[in-house]
């Protein structure tokens, strides 16, 4: 596998598959604890592939999570694009991290991207939670991420 | 300076973002949405596919004699259900009578459509589902959502093939009601919690006990009148405060639906149905 092996079919796929698992209906238990999903594979994207996927796709990402949940456009493409430019900064970092270092820092990426959709869901008028249990999936994310990235490494080996 | 480059496109897309947020309110934004919804609606679609496994499940591996069961307690139901149609009958031509004796507006005859609820929306906090009726449907924004109990949300965007509703216990959802049989009106809003309302500005001296039954009012011109909304649990007189503390709960279950009515009511007939004041 080299290095930057990337092809349109593996990007979409996996942010289509991605978005699926964001949407499937839960138990009302575990919903505060879904991780999210089309996030981590973004960021996997960039991680890789940065020659590719930069700020502008990862922005057009958001304007489809926004599409998807029915937000008005642009609130979570924001987010998006400013988790990319993050992302951009640091992937020489953390490509050579060891792999819960990685979930850390992905994890306060994830909740940097939450923080300034929440802000910009309040603004436009949808309701928010006020408790920091907002913020789980940004744990739970963290967590999943070391299984994410081996089964994306694998996909991408695939193609 | 190739480094730099991310930069200015983080700049740029910003002001992309800012333009859209900006413009949110415009109609051919709201076109653009409407042209995404086509890429979308398969998606939601899909995504419910797993549920409706489970659904599948449950309704075809059941015994004979549940099914039996079920059945005779539907007959029942519809014997009940059928007397109140006889006895309705009689009543809506009184009332209709009567409306014509008092020169009041005739009320709209209305439409329903059936929808099922194809997913939730994926933030615990938001109380927001997805139905699978859209536009080819004649589904408009605003236009009020019922279950079987009485009314419980109000759509808020369509798509072609889907459209999402708010439920009435999301914190930015308001619907004015009216206590059924004293007339004391009043504003219900949403708690985030799916079985709790808060009545807000209701005054301390506002004759309301538990178990007054809410009913939609019309005042606002967007919910249709007289829809049970829901119960109030909660009545508490605090004198160093202007109003009452004052909660209700919804009268469906709202966590356990899966088919909703949509009431058909043109945009132009939200804002004209309220009816003239004595």
């Amino acid at each position: 596998m080299s290095a930057s092996s990337y092809s349109i079919f593996g990007l979409l796929s996996s942010l289509l598959l991605a978005s699926l698992f964001d949407l499937v209906q839960l138990p009302s238990e575990l919903l505060p604890f879904r991780p999210h999903f089309v996030v981590l594979i973004l960021i996997y994207w960039l991680l890789f592939v940065p020659a590719y996927v930069g700020v502008c796709s990862a922005w057009l990402v958001g304007l489809w999570v926004d599409a998807l949940r029915g937000d008005v456009l642009g609130v979570h493409a924001t987010g998006f694009a400013l988790m990319g430019y993050c992302v951009f900064l640091l992937y020489q970092r953390l490509r050579v991290f060891p792999i819960w270092q990685q979930a850390a820092v992905i994890g306060l990426l994830i909740a940097m991207q939450m923080v300034s959709t929440r802000t910009l869901l309040g603004l436009a008028g949808r309701s928010v939670s006020e408790s920091f249990g907002y913020y789980w999936p940004a744990l739970t994310s963290a967590f999943i991420w070391p299984v994410c990235a081996n089964l994306m490494h694998r996909w991408r080996r695939v193609q | 300076m190739r480094n730099s480059l991310p930069g200015y496109r983080l700049l740029m897309m910003m002001i992309l973002s800012a333009t859209l947020l900006v413009l949110r309110e415009r109609a051919f934004m709201q076109e653009v949405r409407f042209a995404l919804g086509y890429i979308v609606d398969p998606v939601l679609y899909i995504a419910d596919w797993p549920q409706q496994l489970l659904i599948w499940r449950q309704e075809h591996w059941v015994t004979r004699d549940t099914l039996q069961k079920n059945n005779a307690t539907l007959r029942q139901e519809v014997l009940l259900l059928s007397r109140h149609v006889e006895k309705m009958a009689a009543l809506i031509t009184e009332n209709e009578r009567l409306r014509a004796l008092l020169h009041s507006s005739e009320r709209l005859s209305e439409k329903v459509v059936i929808a099922e609820i194809i997913g939730v929306d994926a933030d615990p906090y938001r109380h927001e589902m997805i139905l699978d009726q859209g536009k080819n449907v004649g589904i408009q924004e605003g236009q009020t959502v019922l279950d079987a109990d009485g009314l419980i949300g109000q759509v808020i965007h369509v798509n072609a093939r889907t459209s999402r509703a708010l439920l009435v216990t999301d914190p930015v959802h308001a619907v004015p009601i009216q206590i059924n049989d004293k007339g004391i009106r009043g504003i219900a809003v949403g708690s985030g919690l799916l079985d709790k309302l808060y009545l807000t500005d209701v005054p301390n001296t506002a004759d309301i006990q538990i178990g007054d039954l809410l009913v939609s009012s019309d005042i606002g011109g967007r919910f249709p009148f007289g829809y049970p909304v829901a119960k109030v649990t909660l009545v508490n007189h605090d004198a160093g405060k202007p109003f009452a503390r004052v909660e209700a709960q919804p009268l469906s279950k709202l966590d356990r639906i899966r088919h909703v009515l949509i009431l058909m009511r043109e945009q132009s007939d939200l804002a004209l149905d309220v009816e003239p004041s004595e």
